[in-house]
């Protein structure tokens, strides 16, 4: 078996070599025209979504916050859009059929809002129109003629019956509710005494006539309703033909100018038709009438409901879509995408007490004024937002917006309100949101497949290459210009890169996470200007960094403290048996650092399990409680093929009083565990990280640069020995990219750093004694740690063997196992 | 009468009021010019004898003016109908006359109509009538013919749904009611920079300027604009014509000294359809 060597110092830091760069500072550089570094697999999907035009094809973007999602979405959105048309303008009209039914009118861009304008024009003609022709002479002669014509006609036929009535003694007489026919003598009355003085046969005749006089006037009578029905006909022709006259020429024009556009000219004929029925409510009344002399408050609601503003209103245009000035299709992206403000409100306004509502306040929602181009829309936000998912699948589903209240959509409010009339809907929406949210839509919501069926998936990071480091220093450029910092030179470019990688946790790859760059520029860019910096260079950047870190690091600070006054025990000198530095990550946001903690083992004649003692008190997570039982794995394999495996065996993290979660320990464990079975110490100058497998193979884990310096910080506060280091998996070293300080440690001897492929590696490095390999028969070399371990197992087997042929050995084991 | 009316004052003014609709429309009129006046208003609201004479028949009937119906009609419905009626004309007098701060009085009485109007007309200046009828008719009724032919009083005949309104025409023949009339409507513009249109009637030219002449006497002592207007040997067909044609919206009108025949006069206020104050 190879022995492990230590790292050597340039394998720790992958600088980025300034001569890649032909520039000086990024003032030189061309800024990149969007932002897709390194997201060639979300171009490509976003390329697809923008070009298939059949249903379902909206877009998701997967990633976490921070990559620029929004802007590139955004820029694709924009570039396409420009050569798209622009949508045509909606605009909601009054319905003279169904009133709580507005009508959706078409328009091309632009003509919305001139035909609202137009018909405002109408209006305020109309007004003035109406009044100078309701008003002249020749309209009030003739509408008199009129009146007179039916009052004469029930005049006359009253008057004939008075005389007829008078001929033969009676007089017609007015009473509350109706008229009589009162015989009379002289003018006056006559009273029942003198009426029974008349002769019988007289009196049979007076009943007689006046029942013929009664049915007279009841004929007269029923006419009236015909009278008053046809003198409203005549009365509406006349105004039809005056109407005609006074405005005919007006709403001509305008239907002229929109006779390309279906709807217009027939509900021009409504409006026309409508003016005519209900041109008393148009013309405001000359003086007050004496309803609203004996009552104020009549009059205030009659004014409210149907004075001539109102009537008026109705032949407003509310354009609800104006895309007058859009260039192109409309690309909106919403930042609050609530019920309303996705599909579009009724508003109400308070009257008398009630809310009232007409059509001129229906307001557009966002997917009205994305209409025909692109809605972005945060899916979280949608979500957040009570009925807004819904609202959102359902109108594209059904390619059509309906506005409807919450409450209408859920049946809950009965009451009539308005029920705009739906209108066609062809848009292209893009959700952006993480990844976990787009999984968990895919598995609990059916209709998500169907209709956002392409992920757009960003990348976090990239490769390493020298091109590409090239084009992030166009990045860098790019966002250096926006966000107007002083030019940054190549150093602090370079230095940018590495801090990149850095992020990414990888020396071989580049985090394109844009938002935690972009504030490492603006921090270096203050320093540099603290500094009196024309320019920003490394060492600004390198404080900008230091600064982040020690912003974020009272907790480290703190830890670290507590671990040099000997208040958690971490020996960095010495050497233990069964007691193993291991290394752990703790994240706190953006910010993680790597903190020692100490890891023993304890042995006894028992049944081969290993006691996890966090998972006994339920403080291991699952992978920790896995790392453990694949000791048991390798343990058996490699030392109980001939003899059982008699050894009970017990490992904890000491001092831990929070959860311990993740694998990485398990090498470290696997270390205590031999130590403690071979009783052979481990040198406490080394600190451990890296997973192990059934067969000891030493495997990656995260955080590597981390739990080094977490180490390093440790001996560095006591004295650095020269002896002292960190054993990591080899397949952590291209993770590199280590603090400085620890670098010069290392090349000037003073810390070390081991790369291992498998556990005997390690352990060598730790007890300076050899691993041993198995021979032939199955056998370790002496003195080897191996053999050491096989030995003490041999002895708790062969111990046990004996107490078992004694008849004690169950008991005594179950005794052993119970007391522990 | 007081004695400040014998100089044209107006103190006090009665409407009657009866089962007629456009009585009750007529009190806002009254109320209005009460209150130009400050003059005290009196309703009368009258219980038509010869109708609960009537409804004391067993065959008593009434077609119903609303659905044409012939209903059966008994004294006991007839006095609560006009008992309704006559407490529905109470408040609305007593709301009138609130809203402008009237001095008012209302009474119920029973009796022949004309007869109790020309009673009640024995107190007052001024009797306000609409013109009364079954129907929306224009012309005037029998009470109003019998008012205008047989009181001394002064007389205001307004046609249904119309107010005293300006510009105000006078006619001027040169009678004392001429005169009167002047005064009157000096009374009622006072407040108001309005002018007086005098149509001044005269047989011939020479008359007419007189009459001028003694108008503009009249205007040099009292602070009033007045436009002249000359009808020579006029009728009142013309006379009518030419109050149409300026647009007059109420009118003025002296009593005529020689006996003229009421059918006259009724005839030309049927004509000119504007409230008509007739002044004695």
């Amino acid at each position: 078996m190879e022995q492990a060597k230590q790292l050597d110092a340039d394998k720790l830091y992958t600088e980025t070599d300034t001569n890649l760069f032909n520039f000086d500072t990024t003032e030189e550089l061309t800024a990149l025209s969007n932002e897709t570094l390194g997201q060639t697999r979300a171009v490509e999907a976003m390329k697809l979504g923008i070009g298939v035009q059949q249903e379902g094809y909206n877009i998701y973007a997967l990633g976490p916050t921070g990559l620029g999602k929004r802007s590139i979405i955004q820029q694709f959105f924009e570039s396409r859009a420009s050569h798209d048309p622009t949508p045509p303008d909606w605009v909601y009209v009054y319905n003279f059929k169904q009133r709580h039914q507005p009508n959706a009118i078409q328009l091309p861009p632009g003509r919305g809002s001139a035909f609202a304008k137009d018909m405002d024009t109408l209006v305020e003609e109309l007004k003035s129109a109406l009044r100078a022709a309701f008003e002249s002479d020749e309209y009030r002669s003739r509408r008199q003629v009129l009146e007179q014509e039916y009052q004469d006609r029930q005049e006359k036929a009253l008057e004939e019956l008075q005389g007829q009535a008078k001929a033969n003694n009676f007089s017609m007489l007015r009473t509350p509710g109706g008229l009589v026919f009162a015989p009379v003598k002289e003018g006056e009355a006559i009273t029942p005494e003198q009426f029974q003085a008349i002769p019988e046969e007289e009196r049979k005749e007076i009943e007689k006539k006046m029942e013929e006089l009664q049915g007279e006037l009841q004929k007269i009578l029923q006419q009236v309703p015909q009278y008053q029905k046809e003198i409203r006909e005549r009365l509406k022709e006349l105004n039809r033909g005056i109407i005609d006259y006074a405005v005919g020429g007006l709403i001509d024009d305008i239907r002229k100018k929109y006779e390309d556009i279906p709807e217009i000219p027939s509900y021009l004929d409504q409006v026309e038709a409508d003016v005519i029925d209900n041109v008393e409510d148009i013309l405001p009344e000359e003086e007050e009438s004496p309803a609203s002399v004996q009552n104020p408050l009549m009059a205030l609601m009659a004014r409210a409901r149907g004075s001539e503003e109102n009537s008026l209103k109705r032949y407003k245009v509310n354009v609800f879509v104006d895309n007058g000035k859009t260039q192109g299709a409309p690309v909106i992206y919403e930042d609050n995408p609530t019920y309303q403000n996705l599909i579009g409100e009724v508003e109400h306004v308070a009257q008398m007490g009630a809310l009232m509502t007409d059509f001129t306040l229906i307001r557009a929602g966002a997917l009205h004024k994305a209409n025909g181009g692109f809605l972005i829309l945060d899916i979280l936000k949608v979500l957040q937002n009570p009925y807004a998912w819904e609202a959102l699948k359902r109108a594209l589903r059904s390619g059509t917006i309906r506005i409807e209240s919450i409450g209408q959509m859920l049946s809950m409010i009965s009451t009539i309100s308005l029920e705009p009339e739906a209108i066609q809907l062809d848009v292209k929406v893009a959700l952006i949101g993480d990844r976990m949210l787009y999984y968990l839509l895919l598995q609990a919501d059916p209709d998500f497949s169907e209709l956002f069926k392409v992920q757009a998936d960003f990348e976090e990071s990239m490769e390493r290459t020298a091109e590409n480091q090239q084009m992030y220093a166009r990045l860098i450029a790019t966002l250096v210009r926006k966000y107007k910092l002083r030019p940054f030179d190549r150093g602090a470019v370079a230095r940018i890169i590495e801090h990149s990688a850095r992020i990414a946790a990888d020396a071989e790859r580049l985090s394109i996470n844009v938002t935690p760059i972009s504030n490492l520029l603006i921090e270096s860019n203050y320093w540099a200007g603290e500094y009196g910096n024309g320019k920003v260079t490394a060492s600004d950047v390198e404080k900008a960094i230091g600064e982040q870190v020690y912003r974020g690091s009272r907790l480290r600070d703190r830890e670290q403290e507590a671990i040099l006054r000997d208040i958690f025990r971490i020996d960095t000198s010495g050497e233990r048996i069964g007691q193993v530095n291991g290394l752990s990550v703790i994240q706190l946001g953006n910010y993680a650092f790597g903190r020692p903690s100490r890891i023993s083992a304890r042995v006894w004649m028992g049944k081969g399990n290993v006691i996890n003692i966090e998972r006994e008190v339920d403080m291991s997570g699952p992978i920790h409680s896995k790392g453990v039982l694949i000791l048991s794995g390798f343990m058996g394999a490699r030392y109980a093929q001939k003899i059982p495996l008699a050894v009970s065996a017990s490992l904890v993290f000491e001092q831990s009083y929070s959860g311990v979660e993740g694998d990485s320990a398990s090498s470290a464990e696997l270390y205590a565990l031999l130590s403690a079975l071979a009783e052979v110490p481990v040198k406490q100058n080394f600190s451990v990280t890296g997973s192990v497998d059934q067969h000891g193979r030493v495997q990656a884990i995260g955080g590597v640069n981390e739990k080094i310096e977490g180490f390093f910080d440790i001996c560095k506060a006591r004295g650095l020995t020269g002896d002292q280091g960190v054993i990591i998996p080899a397949s952590n070293v291209q993770h590199l990219m280590l603090r400085y300080d620890v670098v010069e440690a290392v090349r000037q001897g003073l810390f070390s750093i081991y790369p291992i492929e498998n556990i005997d590696q390690g352990i060598e490095i730790l007890t300076g004694i050899p691993a041993g390999m198995m021979d032939d028969e199955g056998k370790f070399p002496e003195g080897t740690i191996n053999a050491k371990v096989m030995r003490r197992l041999e002895e708790f087997a062969e111990r046990q063997k004996k107490l078992e042929a004694e008849g004690k050995g169950e008991s005594l084991v179950a005794a052993q196992e119970n007391s522990k | 009468m007081s004695e400040e009316s014998q100089e044209g004052g107006i103190r006090k003014i009665l409407i009657v009021l009866d089962a007629s609709p456009n009585s009750i429309a007529a009190l806002g009129a009254a109320a209005e010019l009460a209150s130009l006046l400050d003059a005290e208003l009196t309703a009368v609201y009258i219980e038509d004898i010869n109708l609960l004479r009537y409804s004391s028949f067993p065959f008593a009937r009434e077609v119903s003016y609303y659905s044409a119906r012939v209903i059966e009609q008994n004294q006991q419905t007839m006095e609560l109908q006009l008992r309704a009626q006559a407490s529905r004309a109470r408040k609305a007098v007593q709301s009138i006359a609130e809203r402008h701060s009237l001095r008012s009085e209302f009474r119920v009485v029973r009796g022949l109509i004309p007869a109790e109007v020309l009673k009640a007309a024995v107190d007052v200046d001024l009797i306000i009538l609409g013109r009364a009828g079954w129907s929306h008719r224009r012309r005037l009724g029998s009470t109003a013919k019998l008012v205008i032919a047989q009181s001394p009083r002064h007389a205001l005949i307004f046609p249904q749904g119309q107010k005293f309104r300006l510009p105000l025409g006078l006619i001027f023949d040169g009678t004392v009611a001429s005169m009167r009339a002047l005064t009157f409507a000096n009374n009622l513009l006072k407040d108001q920079q309005a002018e007086i249109a005098v149509i001044i009637l005269a047989q011939e030219i020479h008359q007419a300027r007189e009459l001028q002449k003694e108008i503009e006497n009249w205007v040099d002592e009292h602070d009033q604009q007045v436009s002249y207007h000359w009808l020579i040997g006029p009728d009142t067909r013309r006379l009518g014509a030419f109050i149409r044609s300026e647009g007059y919206r109420s009118l003025i009108l002296p009593a005529p000294v020689e006996p003229v025949a009421i059918e006259t006069i009724t005839a030309f206020m049927d004509e000119v359809e504007i409230p008509v104050l007739l002044i004695r």
